[in-house]
């Protein structure tokens, strides 16, 4: 890439810069549905990335269907169970999913 | 010698309290690196370390089994959760980053689990085992002398250091480090990829299953936050890497490092900033982490090396 006159540097703090301010901008929507605590960002974070795995890396829509079935799982099973046991099953239905499709949901195998 | 003797001369319970914890934790940073070093990053040792405390624990308290019998069911148990997450995972080849996340889901489920079954396990306010007979008993691993768990840590972290001795003196290490380098071409020479992966992280399961078990027995409290989770995980990469994957005695430099940087913050800083001891244990751990990517053991013993070599 630097051949092609890209400065490499430049680009990956500018993507951070930008990945940074995304995930505080998301923090502050958060904040009007949970409260605030130190560990706040422990609990998500794992989260986030799984999803995000899960989505297919890269992939918007499927980082979206990824975020809505996580969603729907822990809130669904939340309201019959546990909210514990919602997370226990969103992160088995990772678990099998990345068994089933590593590439992510929405991803075409090559 | 004199670790062994130390002991008998001297009793004060504070320093032989954090010293037992960092022979407990060294342990556990110990079998994480023995998979940690081949490129098996896990961040499910947190579940492994949960299953084994509470298993160890639930089975004395609801059915009175002695932990001389907990500990092996508990290291079962943690094996099964191995082999269920670890051998999909080598058979899909799933490797890298994607084996990270899906033991970072493990070890999240068994905290969850831990947390969700609150009527049993007592949910997020801990678990104690109960006290029999007044204390000290051989038949259910209680000791009240902090001399007596000084020396059991101390010949179980020998054992420990012993077992990954013998593993870097094995086939396994070897075909394991053909595998780090390039799966393909190490399956092409006639390396099970598969079987060689999923004995290491049997293996390394067992021993932090073992591990947590001891902690459950020596603190007689444990809490979901302190003993699983990806908290625990992530402490024990960290440790790990701070003190060097590599050499054998890094993960215990790391445990100690990390021990008494956290409880020498805790005594200068005491209640006055509670939560000051992370923000400087975390800026240290990026410079290290940035600065010596071999670890501080790993980096002095290197350095030695090369001093050595010039003055030949």
């Amino acid at each position: 890439m630097p051949l092609m006159g890209v400065d490499s540097r430049r680009i990956y703090v500018i993507t951070s810069a930008i990945g940074g301010g995304l995930a505080g901008l998301a923090a502050c929507l958060l904040v009007l549905q949970y409260d605030v605590q130190p560990f706040v960002g422990l609990t998500f974070g794992p989260i986030t990335f799984l999803i995000c795995v899960l989505g297919g890396l890269g992939n918007m829509i499927g980082g979206f269907v990824a975020a809505f079935l996580f969603a729907e799982i822990i809130s669904v099973s939340g309201l019959y169970l546990d909210l514990e046991w919602g997370y226990v099953f969103a992160f088995g239905f990772f678990v099998v999913l990345m068994f089933i499709r590593p590439q992510g949901l929405l991803v075409r195998r090559s | 010698m004199a670790l062994i003797a130390l002991p008998l001369v001297y009793h004060d319970p504070y320093p032989l309290h954090i010293l037992v914890l960092v022979l407990v934790w060294s342990f556990l940073y110990t079998s994480w690196s023995m998979m940690g070093r081949f490129g098996l990053v896990s961040l499910g040792h947190g579940g492994f370390m949960g299953i084994g405390a509470y298993v160890t624990a639930l089975l004395w308290n609801y059915l009175h089994v002695s932990p001389w019998i907990g500990i092996p069911l508990a290291m079962l148990a943690a094996a099964i959760a191995a082999v269920l997450i670890g051998y999909p995972c080598f058979r899909f080849r799933i490797t890298g980053h994607y084996f990270a996340l899906l033991t970072l889901a493990l070890s999240a489920i068994v905290l969850q689990v831990i947390t969700a079954t609150r009527n049993v396990t007592g949910g997020s306010l801990g678990y104690t085992p109960e006290r029999y007979n007044g204390g000290s008993s051989l038949y259910a691993v209680q000791f009240l002398s902090k001399e007596t768990w000084y020396l059991i840590a101390l010949g179980l972290w020998g054992v420990a250091l012993l077992i990954r001795y013998r593993v870097e003196r094995s086939m396994l290490h070897y075909a394991l480090e053909a595998i780090a380098e390039d799966e393909d071409a190490a399956a092409a020479t006639g390396v099970h990829v598969t079987a060689e992966k999923l004995k290491i992280t049997v293996l390394s399961a067992m021993m932090t299953a073992f591990a947590g078990a001891l902690y459950c027995q020596y603190q007689m409290f444990i809490s979901p936050d302190t003993v699983s989770g990806i908290g625990v995980s992530l402490q024990m990469v960290f440790a790990a890497v701070v003190g060097g994957l590599y050499v054998p005695l890094g993960p215990t430099v790391g445990a100690a490092i990390t021990i008494l940087l956290t409880e020498t913050l805790r005594i200068w800083f005491g209640t006055a900033a509670v939560g000051w001891d992370n923000l400087v244990y975390g800026t240290l751990l990026v410079l290290f982490i940035i600065f010596l990517p071999q670890g501080l053991l790993g980096s002095v013993l290197a350095g030695l090396i090369q001093a050595r070599a010039r003055v030949r």
